[in-house]
């Protein structure tokens, strides 16, 4: 496999644990990158700067929006939220994640 | 479209670069101060808490970069992407690739060439101000008009009334005529073609000279040069205003040069010159044929062409006609614009019959591409499931599919397009005697976008459906499996392509069969005269100032230094060469016959036309030059005539009346082509030269051997005896002959072209789905070898398949065709749009490419290994 196939596969999973994380409620960077920590229960560690990225190609394909508030302690954040589009992308990415996690099972087997 | 909104996103942040960098450093900034909060409360020196946070970020400058660049080149990257992929795809497999582009190239190809000639033969406006206020005026009249290439033409009386009548209606009223000129150059004079026309024309037409200054007087002894021969014989030389140059034996002024790619408003004819109407017409008598004059003008600001017909026609039939014997029925406007009449109506009839073949030789091509790409599509499943399974979208994986259809498509349009710039070179190279066909092939702008949006749309449009199913893989399945297995489902998909090919190209090859056959009827006909080692060449004294004296004296002398030229064995003037589209014509009866009898066209022919032409008389003797005293006068008329006349008996000696006077019926020709080749059997008079002088005669020579330097030694003769009269027209006749001929095999040319692609086509979409489907079937024949059965089975297995196919396409091929030809009929001759040579052979040819396209797969299917077969076949 190459590096190039590799990163994909891990950006396009962390695209699909952002998604599901606003599933909840909206949130700020910070706040998705210590929901998916807690989620995974700290399995998953999220390369903080690479959320950034990952946010704004969700929200260039409309998956998510995101407008400016006030966080706990009243200063300025951008908040992320699901849209109804994101919604449906996160069941498809779920759907396919399971098949691919299924193809690879099937290969191991076979190759085994 | 929800790429779209996220294209004007990136757009919009592409501009917005500013703001969206300070919102991306505030955020930056923020989770930052969060983290480090965080960290001084789990206990740490703020010093550290900030350290620690700016690691867990990680380089701040490297994600600010990677945003910068998902915002400026997110949608070109992809695109990108996808192209390079498609092409490194395609270079997998460049038999593929190559086969498709040429396929698309065809028929992109044929089209863009089709379409640009259309364009620049009827649709293209003129180069000139506002064309649409231009349009030509016609009168309809019991008789009395003569039509030239430029349209109707009226006598020059008749266009002075109307001008001066239609001041209401008319800027400006255009009298004008095509015609050669000699002009003198070098050794002997040269014939050009040009237009006689009124001094308002270039006034009205609104353009303006490339150089120097147009005339503004029909008596102006001045002459406008085309671009073209200025550029060619006068080396586009600046200082040639001024100069003075000899047309028809007169010193003109040059005192312009019209601007480039104007060429009159008549297309395929490209004149050179331009001359003031009087001193054109300087020596015409008034009132005879040679004085008329084709007319059009430019419509008054304001003034509809409706209303603009309403008046004229109430004009026309007020104004008396020249003589009493014609009656003006009224008067209407054509659009002055590509090729006037009749002609252009069948032109247009024409080309958009070849235009919609050209367009189904790309559908048959299209078709063929999709079936292609299904075809691989089923063996790129593994790729496919892959790439699925690596998390890759659906809609990712059809774009990138059809990204591949695309590029074959552009290829293939590139290469079409560079086809039909080249291929249309070939077709402009075409010129007949004094003729030059003016065909501009060469896609514009428009023409150009057409193309494109033609080629993207084919390509979405078949490559969608080989894309969608592609990208269907079932993942599980595809992957355990792992072997090239189509459903049933696509095969039918496929089978239906190819059946619906092979329709596409019963119908194409039918159309050819019909012109092929018509062509060959025209020729079967026989010309009854015998082209080969004649040749021609048109003397007009009209413009020169002689008298009917004179030029009986000329002509004589002419026909006698002829004669006497080495190589020559007969010669012969008559009024018009045989073949010729202009013909005259005249009130024919038998004389006992009290009634107007019919119209019959005529020709004037000196003594040894029917020996130099190879004409043969049937009955009694051709004309001696004792003819030309004798009273009273004597015709020889046509084998239709006689039997229309005289069905019962010898038309020898027997009288016909020609307006007034009786001629006695000395000889009967064979029938043979007078005028338009493709009239029935016509009625034809011959009359003597003797007592019907013109000052326009065609020299007929034959030679005792074909070559040799007979063209120069007549113009050397012509010289001699007048040093600025031009031989117009001069060529062979068996050239005249292809001029005529040249709507009859120009379509079947191109639809014979377009057939056999289709053919062609077709045959390659038989042999590749049978090729897959061998590739398919491999372990099952290798299966049914195993189990006994013979090379000569399953040959007859495939070769079964690829006939069904051909039955399938065939039946339904003729039954659009039967459907279809009878719209052809106008453009068909001497052939019923249901053929049955046709429609027989079509079949059988197509049952033999089908066959020959199935057996390469047979024999593959000969060679499937059993032993192979079986043990491949572990998940099978």
């Amino acid at each position: 496999m190459s590096p190039t196939n590799q990163s994909d596969v891990l950006r396009g999973t962390l695209e699909m644990l952002v998604l599901k994380t606003l599933t909840l409620s909206p949130l700020h960077g910070w706040g998705i990158g210590k929901r998916i920590q807690q989620l995974s229960e700290g399995a998953l560690e999220v390369n903080q700067g690479s959320l950034y990225p990952a946010l704004q190609r969700l929200e260039q394909r409309g998956l998510i929006g995101s407008e400016w508030g006030a966080s706990d302690n009243n200063r300025r954040a951008r908040y992320y939220r699901l849209t109804p589009r994101g919604r449906k992308a996160l069941g498809e990415e779920k759907e396919s994640w399971h098949r691919f996690v299924t193809a690879v099972d099937v290969l191991l087997e076979a190759s085994g | 479209m929800s790429w779209l909104k996220a294209l004007g996103a990136r757009a919009g942040g592409m501009i917005r670069r500013g703001a969206a960098d300070a919102r991306m450093d505030e955020e930056f900034r923020f989770h930052i101060e969060l983290e480090t909060e965080a960290n001084i409360r789990a206990g740490m020196e703020p010093r550290e808490a900030r350290r620690r946070a700016l690691v867990a970020f990680g380089g701040v400058e490297r994600h600010r970069e990677v945003m910068r660049e998902g915002r400026r080149l997110g949608w070109v990257e992809d695109g990108v992407r996808d192209t390079h992929l498609a092409v490194r795809s395609l270079r997998r497999s460049p038999g593929f690739a190559m086969a498709a582009i040429l396929t698309i190239a065809m028929g992109v190809g044929a089209t863009t060439a089709l379409l640009s000639m259309t364009d620049s033969l009827l649709l293209r406006p003129l180069p000139v101000r506002s064309p649409d206020e231009l349009f030509a005026v016609q009168e309809l009249r019991s008789s009395g008009w003569s039509a030239g290439f430029e349209g109707i033409r009226l006598p020059y009386d008749r266009y002075e009334a109307l001008e001066s009548a239609t001041g209401e209606v008319f800027e400006g009223l255009v009298a004008f005529k095509y015609r050669d000129f000699s002009l003198r150059m070098g050794e002997y004079p040269l014939p050009v073609p040009g237009v006689a026309v009124t001094g308002n024309y270039f006034q009205v037409l609104g353009i303006t000279p490339e150089l120097g200054r147009f005339f503004e007087a029909s008596e102006e002894r001045s002459v406008v040069l085309g671009y073209g021969l200025w550029m060619g014989r006068f080396g586009a030389d600046p200082g040639v205003v001024g100069r003075s140059v000899q047309v028809d034996g007169r010193s003109l002024t040059v005192v312009g040069v019209a601007p480039r790619g104007f060429s009159g408003t008549t297309s395929i004819l490209a004149p050179d010159l331009w001359v003031p109407w009087e001193v054109a017409q300087d020596g015409v008598r008034a009132g005879s044929v040679s004085s008329w004059a084709a007319i059009f003008g430019r419509l008054r600001p304001g003034v509809t062409p409706a209303a603009a017909e309403t008046a004229l026609d109430a004009i026309a039939r007020r104004i008396p006609p020249e003589t009493s014997s014609v009656e003006v029925q009224g008067a209407r406007l054509e659009p002055l614009r590509g090729i006037p009449g009749e002609n252009g109506r069948m032109a247009a009839r024409l080309f958009g019959f070849l235009l919609a073949t050209a367009a189904l030789v790309l559908l048959i091509g299209s078709a063929n591409i999709a079936g292609m790409l299904m075809a691989r599509g089923v063996s790129r499943r593994r790729e496919v499931a892959v790439r699925m399974a690596m998390g890759a979208p659906r809609a990712r994986l059809v774009r990138q599919l059809l990204a591949e259809t695309l590029v074959l498509f552009l290829l293939g349009g590139a290469v079409g397009v560079l086809v039909s710039v080249f291929g249309g070179r070939l077709l402009q190279g075409i010129s007949f005697p004094g003729m030059t066909l003016v065909l501009d092939t060469t896609p514009d702008l428009r023409i150009l976008a057409f193309t494109c949006a033609l080629v993207a749309a084919t390509g979405v449009l078949f490559g969608l459906a080989p894309a969608l199913q592609g990208s269907r893989a079932d993942l599980t399945v595809a992957m355990k499996e792992g072997a090239p297995t189509g459903s049933p489902r696509s095969a039918r998909g496929r089978n239906l392509f190819v059946g619906g090919q092979l329709a596409v190209a019963v119908l194409l090859l039918v159309t050819a069969g019909l012109f092929v056959r018509t062509l060959q009827s025209t020729v079967g006909m026989g010309f009854g005269v015998d082209p080969q080692g004649v040749v021609t060449g048109t003397v007009n004294l009209e413009p020169h100032g002689y008298t009917a004296e004179e030029g009986r004296v000329f002509y004589r002398e002419l026909v006698e230094r002829v004669r006497a030229l080495p190589g020559v064995q007969d010669v012969s003037l008559a009024h018009r060469p045989p073949l010729s589209a202009f013909v005259q014509a005249g009130w024919v009866a038998p004389a006992a016959d009290p009634g107007p009898g019919m119209n019959v066209a005529h020709n004037v022919v000196g003594p040894g036309f029917f020996r130099t032409l190879g004409v043969e008389l049937v009955a009694g003797r051709p004309f001696t030059p004792e003819d030309e005293l004798l009273e009273p006068p004597v015709v020889v008329v046509s084998e239709a005539l006689a039997q229309r006349f005289w069905p019962e008996g010898e038309a020898v000696g027997r009288w016909i009346r020609v307006g007034e006077l009786e001629h006695r019926v000395v000889g009967v020709a064979r029938h043979a082509w007078y005028t338009f080749h493709t009239e029935d059997p016509t009625a034809f008079v011959f009359f003597p030269y003797g007592p019907h002088y013109a000052h326009r005669q065609v020299l007929h020579v034959r030679l005792e051997a074909p070559g040799g330097e007979i063209m120069e030694a007549l113009r050397r003769e012509l010289a001699s005896l007048d040093p600025n009269v031009a031989l117009e027209r001069a060529g062979p006749l068996t050239a005249e002959v292809e001029l005529q001929l040249f709507p009859q095999r120009f379509p079947a040319y191109l639809a014979g072209l377009f057939g056999l692609s289709g053919l062609i086509l077709a045959g390659i979409g038989i042999y590749g789905v049978l090729a897959f489907q061998v590739v398919q079937r491999t372990r099952e024949f290798g299966v049914r070898i195993a189990l006994g059965a013979r090379g000569r089975d399953l040959v007859g297995l495939v070769v079964g398949h690829g006939l069904f196919l051909a039955a399938a396409g065939t039946g339904v091929g003729l039954a659009m065709a039967a459907g279809l030809t009878r719209f052809l009929q106008a453009l068909l001759y001497g052939v019923s749009p249901l053929d049955p040579i046709t429609f027989t052979a079509v079949p059988l040819i197509l049952g033999a490419v089908a066959v020959l396209a199935s057996l390469f797969p047979a024999r593959r299917a000969i060679r499937s290994d059993p032993v192979k077969a079986l043990q491949g076949g572990v998940g099978w």
